[in-house]
């Protein structure tokens, strides 16, 4: 089946009453999830779990989480601009010439360049998927377990170098991500790890509670903590949603780079939608004739980061859908629906449920249609729910994730694992240690862990076959030049640096909230 | 996002280090935890043991430059340099929330959260639940008691049924049991 023949099926799956009303609920969760700040796609993902395994079919589920991915990067824009707090972190660059249009009396015009820029991305970045997915596979399938553990080891790296900003912090979240994915039983021996006796420990730390425990609780801990003495933030009026020819002009360009820029950051396994939005920013402000005017209401630096976290969100499913390996947060949570609904991720994905990959393809160009109606024209009805009151608000999320994560197993000591979770994450948090790479970790360690195994199973013991297989070495040394690309890029700029040139650092650290 | 950075006062530092301290303990007691895993009777080429004590010698290795980061701060301060943060400059921080102004409100918060669940199973879910609300958004505003109190009920109320008559997964209802 080539592409063609693929998405014509995948549209006679999408276009089923069903899959578009979970399309369209995605699309609105998303949104709505985009727009308050301080609860990110894998936070939402992670609470709706329990819903769709008892609701809907996989494909449901899946066009749904789709749906809610492309959703929150649309919708993390309007609070960005209209108050000048990201809604989502992937947002945090967009402030920068966002609310400076805004209060220029611009907010509509900043609005609709972030919309249909993010339209404009989300369906190249969906076509790039739809192109890439079967040629990826051909090629994965002739990867063995040594190949698979040099491209997890990759994925690693890759959030602990720049997913974290601060690498050594980065580093030692990826460790303990890790090192929590070794709670249970373990894979090979079946022997059991760091139970301590708790019968509930013997399937391991679900993705679930951690992901519940480190962005849901965490965040509240903030929230309510920073609550008292907190101004009403000011609401700007978004006024009319046009944008002038001259606006049109200038915004053109850097939507279709930032959807290139960021379809390539998004399919890199462990980078994702902010440093993806960075990168898009640095290049607007890099190639403009007037770099003088970023910071101070250039639309190019809002139209470029917002389409490029849009399209990080496709590339990211590139490597989840072909390879079944995550590259970020939002995907490691997507990877565990799949193992919760029994579905064999990896190549093979594509051969055993053409229907639920050309199914989610197709419906994302759908649900990407819905994302700009819904976002564009009824923009004055999302801007209510800012309203809504933080001091309710918090306790409703903590409520919503007590029953999300009881109602896994029915079981509260899951529920005192997550807390457990929340307060090192708050902790974390506090001390700067990214978070996202503690997901990426918990749910690539029994993964990684498996696949080293059986590489070294298949070479009897011999582990130079991570160095004699060309591909696998190939990844390693990848990983290993990513590793040190920090320190390589601080040689090569740091006389320029002292010399007062520095402060425009593109990468962000990704909170993954 | 473009504020001064912000200067840490002493407590604050010393608690920072205690935390970067903590990190090569929790990894040798990792590593001793897994040393005490059995190994299987097969002459297994990589055992359940191999993997937790890599990654625990990584994490000790991790730390040897996250504890430098802090001597650098304690003297950096000591000598009265206003460098403070000692992060590594190549990216900035997200400043905005990574500081706590209440801290109350993060003791309330855990102690809520932590009665909940203690009492979930007693109280069942609709008790527990409105409660927690109610309790929790008073403690942060104190005179919409009412709206609070509503938003709190039909909330439990709406959930409880939504969970056990339509997606039938049965929660525990505790005092309320065989009413609804």
């Amino acid at each position: 089946m080539d592409s063609f023949t693929g998405i014509l099926s995948g549209f006679a799956v999408a276009l089923q009453p069903t899959y578009l009303l979970t399309a369209l609920l995605g699309a609105t969760v998303g949104t709505a999830i985009g727009i308050l700040p301080g609860i990110g796609p894998s936070l939402a993902i992670s609470l709706l779990l329990p819903f769709t395994f008892h609701l809907v079919d996989p494909i449901g589920a899946f066009i749904m989480f789709g749906g809610i991915f492309y959703g929150a990067m649309y919708g993390g824009s309007t609070t960005t601009i209209l108050i000048n707090t990201p809604g989502e972190s992937s947002s945090v660059v967009t402030a920068i010439d966002g609310y400076q249009m805004a209060r220029k009396g611009r907010a509509g015009a900043a609005l609709a360049t972030s919309a249909i820029g993010s339209f404009v991305a989300g369906t190249i970045a969906t076509f790039g998927l739809m192109i890439l997915a079967e040629p990826l596979v051909e090629f994965a399938l002739r990867f063995g377990p040594a190949e698979y553990f040099a491209l997890m080891v990759l994925s690693l790296c890759t959030v602990t170098a720049i997913g974290g900003g601060q690498p050594w912090k980065a580093a030692f979240a990826t460790l303990l991500g890790l090192s929590l994915g070794m709670v249970g039983i373990e894979n090979t021996s079946g022997q059991l790890r760091f139970t301590f006796g708790v019968p509930s420990l013997f399937d391991g730390i679900d993705v679930v509670v951690a992901a519940i425990g480190l962005f849901a609780i965490s965040e509240v801990l903030f929230g309510l903590g920073n609550l008292r003495g907190k101004t009403e933030p000011r609401l700007i009026q978004a006024g009319s949603l046009w944008m002038t020819k001259e606006e049109w002009r200038r915004s053109w360009a850097p939507w279709i780079r930032g959807s290139g820029a960021g379809f390539f950051v998004g399919a890199l396994p462990g980078a994702g939608a902010t440093i993806a939005a960075f990168l898009s920013y640095a290049i607007e402000r890099n190639i403009s004739r007037h770099p003088e005017k970023f910071g101070q209401g250039a639309i190019e630096g809002v139209a470029g980061p917002e389409a490029a976290n849009n399209a990080s969100a496709g590339g990211a499913l590139v490597p989840l859908l072909t390879l079944g390996i995550p590259g970020s947060a939002t995907a490691a949570v997507m990877l565990s629906a799949f193992q919760g609904y029994g579905i064999n991720t990896g190549p093979l994905l594509l051969t055993y449920h053409p229907e639920l990959v050309w199914g989610l393809i197709a419906s994302l160009y759908v649900g990407n249609l819905m994302l700009l109606v819904l976002n564009l024209p009824l923009v004055g009805m999302w801007v209510k729910l800012l309203k809504i009151p933080e001091a309710l608000l918090y306790p409703i999320i903590l409520a919503f994730s007590t029953l999300g994560v009881y109602s896994l197993n029915r079981n509260v000591v899951d529920l005192f694992v997550a807390y457990g979770i929340g307060v090192v994450g708050f902790v974390l948090r506090r001390y700067r240690y990214p978070l996202a790479p503690v997901i990426l970790g918990l749910v690539l360690g029994p993964m990684l862990e498996t696949e080293f195994r059986r590489a070294l199973i298949g070479s009897r013991g011999d582990w130079l076959i991570f160095v004699e297989r060309p591909l696998a070495a190939t990844i390693l040394g990848g990983a290993a030049l990513i590793l040190l690309a920090p320190w390589l890029v601080r040689l090569m700029t740091g006389r320029r640096r002292e010399a007062g040139v520095g402060g425009d650092d593109v990468q962000r650290p990704e909170s993954g909230r | 996002m473009n504020q001064a950075p912000r200067h840490e006062g002493r407590a604050a530092r010393v608690v920072e280090t205690i935390f970067t301290i903590l990190i090569p303990a929790f990894a040798i007691w990792f590593i001793w935890q897994a040393t005490m895993v059995p190994e299987p009777p097969r002459n297994v080429v990589v055992g359940p043991r191999t993997f937790p004590i890599i990654a625990g010698v990584l994490m000790i290795i991790v730390s040897i430059p996250l504890l430098m980061q802090r001597l650098r701060v304690h003297r950096d301060a000591a000598s009265g340099l206003g460098r403070g943060g000692g992060d590594d400059a190549f990216v900035p921080g997200e400043d905005d929330e990574v500081h706590v102004g209440d801290r109350r409100a993060v003791v309330v918060v855990l102690g809520a959260l932590l009665s909940l669940f203690l009492l979930l199973e007693t109280l069942g879910f609709v008790v527990a639940l409105s409660l927690f609300v109610f309790a929790l958004a008073t403690f942060f505003s104190r005179d919409r008691w009412p709206r609070n109190l509503a938003v709190a009920v039909v909330f439990a109320l709406a959930f409880y049924s939504l969970f056990t008559y339509v997606l039938r997964i049965r929660l525990p209802n505790g005092i309320l049991e065989g009413y609804f």
